[in-house]
């Protein structure tokens, strides 16, 4: 009944079992834990990245747009556009980052079992923040190529540069959420979240106007929010690239990178005593 | 032989809560050693700081002869853990499970589909190898936990309770394996509330209660050193020359316990309609004579 101790021995010819268990192996490994279980919840997590999306664009992008026919030299559905992709972008990252990172964290201890193996806690968050932008980014490209269909796009060659930059901003836009949930102590907790960040940002980050209608205090808060520095970059690059001033578009980024490190850092301080009884 | 695990003058505190006050043990290649105590004892948080989970506050810990916080990345993948908690990914089959935590430890693609099956049939989980987790009894899981920790081939495997919860059968089948992995010269080390398993596991025993080391030895050597080898159960009332003549017996509250050299001292004593219980003293005895018959709850 017992089996013979040599059937799990039995393959002494496999060599070098270990390949070089590195950071890039950690998060690769990480990445495709995540990938496989979204693919194991295929309509859903499809519903969830092109569906939506797909909506406000033919909500915001058709409906409004047929109130307000002009926003500045271009049409309502092509200014909109690039809003609804950054949107959309925001929406998912700091949603994978928040509660289903924290899912995977509190309810499924995804986490514990994890550091077990040979992986370090910033190996983890980082494939969590390379995830969320990965999983964002689909949203993102989805509403692009169906602004490419229906010729919403003045300068079609420009996703191609727009893509990485979104990825970037994804990768920041997921580090905040990470940080958020790392002091999260139940699904609660992230209506905070989503009332005083996400909704917010939906609404005064330029997705449907120019942030400066505004009075200048809700300026200030729309500025701080990541969310609206990604709009003025890939909204000028996909409409009219040559209105983008480098140091403007340079400025920008610098933020959204320090932003999205800093939230790294804080995450993880966070998580370490959180996990390990610092 | 090689010490895999030495621990010297352990302690670890949360604020004003002493989890361990003092410990010091070691585990020698190869063996398997038993971690036991109450709840409370300070079981868990040894064995964070075994897995570098949580920092000693003093004392010193070496996994491998290094410092058990401060493990590298080929150090740390000799050592699989079967944790308390069922963190499998309830969403992924059972194969996947294994293939997807083999990739934390960098081991490739052609290793893993040989291993992944190999396992499989080790802990009987082939017929499941594309069933999701969340269709598994908790049995299976286990087995599971424990083939999942088992995917790097590691030289040291510790297990955090791995039989709590199961059935008779899904146990036998997990000492079994247990008692493969011994003999295949890995190191374990394990807890367990089960002293069954633990006298029958386990090469030496730590019994561990208020975060110290109360005893440690060979199952044999602790009985032989804290409870005489026989033992009767007797139903009250219990005739009074029997509890005159044994000065250790345990009230039990409708019954007594006697722990004696001479079985044939009590036994001739009792009536011959008398029912009683004589068997020889176990770990049992000697680790509630030790942490005493008291509830511990928290």
């Amino acid at each position: 009944m017992t089996t013979p101790v040599s059937s799990i021995r039995k393959s002494p010819s496999i060599v070098t079992p270990l390949a070089q268990p590195s950071f890039l192996n950690s998060v690769g490994a990480m990445w495709w834990r995540n990938l496989k279980v979204w693919m194991a919840h295929f309509w859903p997590s499809m519903t969830g990245s092109f569906a939506q999306p797909l909506l406000f664009l033919f909500a915001f992008g058709f409906g409004l747009g047929a109130v307000i026919d002009q926003m500045g030299n271009t049409s309502y559905l092509v200014y909109v556009l690039p809003g609804i992709v950054a949107n959309a972008v925001f929406f998912q990252a700091s949603f994978e980052g928040s509660i289903s990172a924290f899912s995977r964290f509190h309810l499924q201890k995804t986490y514990n079992a994890i550091l077990a193996a040979p992986v370090s806690l910033f190996e983890i968050l980082v494939a969590e923040a390379v995830w969320a932008a990965t999983k964002a980014l689909v949203s993102g490209i989805a509403v692009l190529i169906v602004g490419l269909a229906i010729g919403a796009i003045p300068h079609p060659m420009m996703v191609i540069a727009v893509i990485p930059y979104i990825f970037l901003c994804c990768l920041s836009f997921a580090t905040f959420s990470l940080f958020i949930m790392a002091y999260a102590k139940g699904y609660e907790f992230f209506s905070y979240f989503f009332t005083f960040w996400v909704t917010p940002a939906f609404l005064f980050c330029g997705v449907f106007f120019e942030v400066d209608r505004f009075p200048e205090w809700v300026q200030y808060i729309a500025w701080s929010i990541p969310m609206t520095q990604m709009i003025h970059v890939i909204r000028p690059m996909l409409i009219a690239p040559e209105t983008l001033e480098l140091s403007t578009a340079t400025l920008y980024t610098v933020y959204v990178v320090v932003f999205g490190v800093v939230s790294l850092w804080l995450a993880h301080r966070q998580l370490s005593k959180r996990l390990f009884d610092k | 032989m090689k010490t895999i695990i030495k621990a010297q003058n352990l302690a670890r505190h949360f604020g004003n809560v002493q989890a361990v006050k003092d410990v010091s043990f070691s585990v020698p290649q190869g063996r398997c050693v038993g971690l036991l105590g109450p709840n409370g004892a300070g079981k868990t948080t040894t064995m964070r700081m075994i897995m570098g989970l949580t920092a000693p506050t003093s004392g010193s810990l070496d996994v491998f002869e290094s410092d058990a916080s401060k493990l590298n990345r080929d150090l740390r993948a000799k050592v699989g853990l079967v944790p308390q908690e069922d963190n499998l990914d309830p969403d992924l089959s059972v194969s996947e499970n294994l293939h997807i935590y083999g990739r934390y430890f960098g081991l490739s693609k052609e290793y893993l589909a040989t291993r992944v099956p190999e396992l499989l049939g080790f802990m009987r989980l082939t017929d499941k190898a594309d069933a999701r987790v969340v269709m598994l009894s908790g049995g299976m899981k286990r087995r599971l936990v424990i083939a999942r920790a088992l995917i790097a081939d590691p030289d040291l495997v510790i297990l955090d309770e791995p039989t709590t919860g199961l059935d008779p059968q899904a146990r036998l089948l997990i000492w079994q394996q247990l008692t493969a992995l011994k003999r295949q010269g890995k190191t374990l080390l394990l807890t367990t509330h089960y002293m069954d398993e633990a006298q029958r596991l386990c090469d030496d025993i730590v019994i561990v209660d208020g975060g110290k080391v109360l005893d440690e030895g060979t199952p044999k050597d602790l009985i032989a050193r804290h409870v005489p080898p026989h033992v009767f159960e007797l139903q009250k009332p219990v005739d009074a020359k029997i509890i005159k003549q044994n000065n250790t017996s345990e009230d039990l509250g409708d019954s007594m316990l006697f722990f004696t050299e001479k079985p044939q001292a009590i036994t001739k004593i009792l009536k011959t309609d008398t029912p009683y219980l004589h068997r020889p003293a176990n770990l049992e005895d000697v680790f509630l004579t030790l942490t005493g018959r008291s509830l511990r709850e928290k």
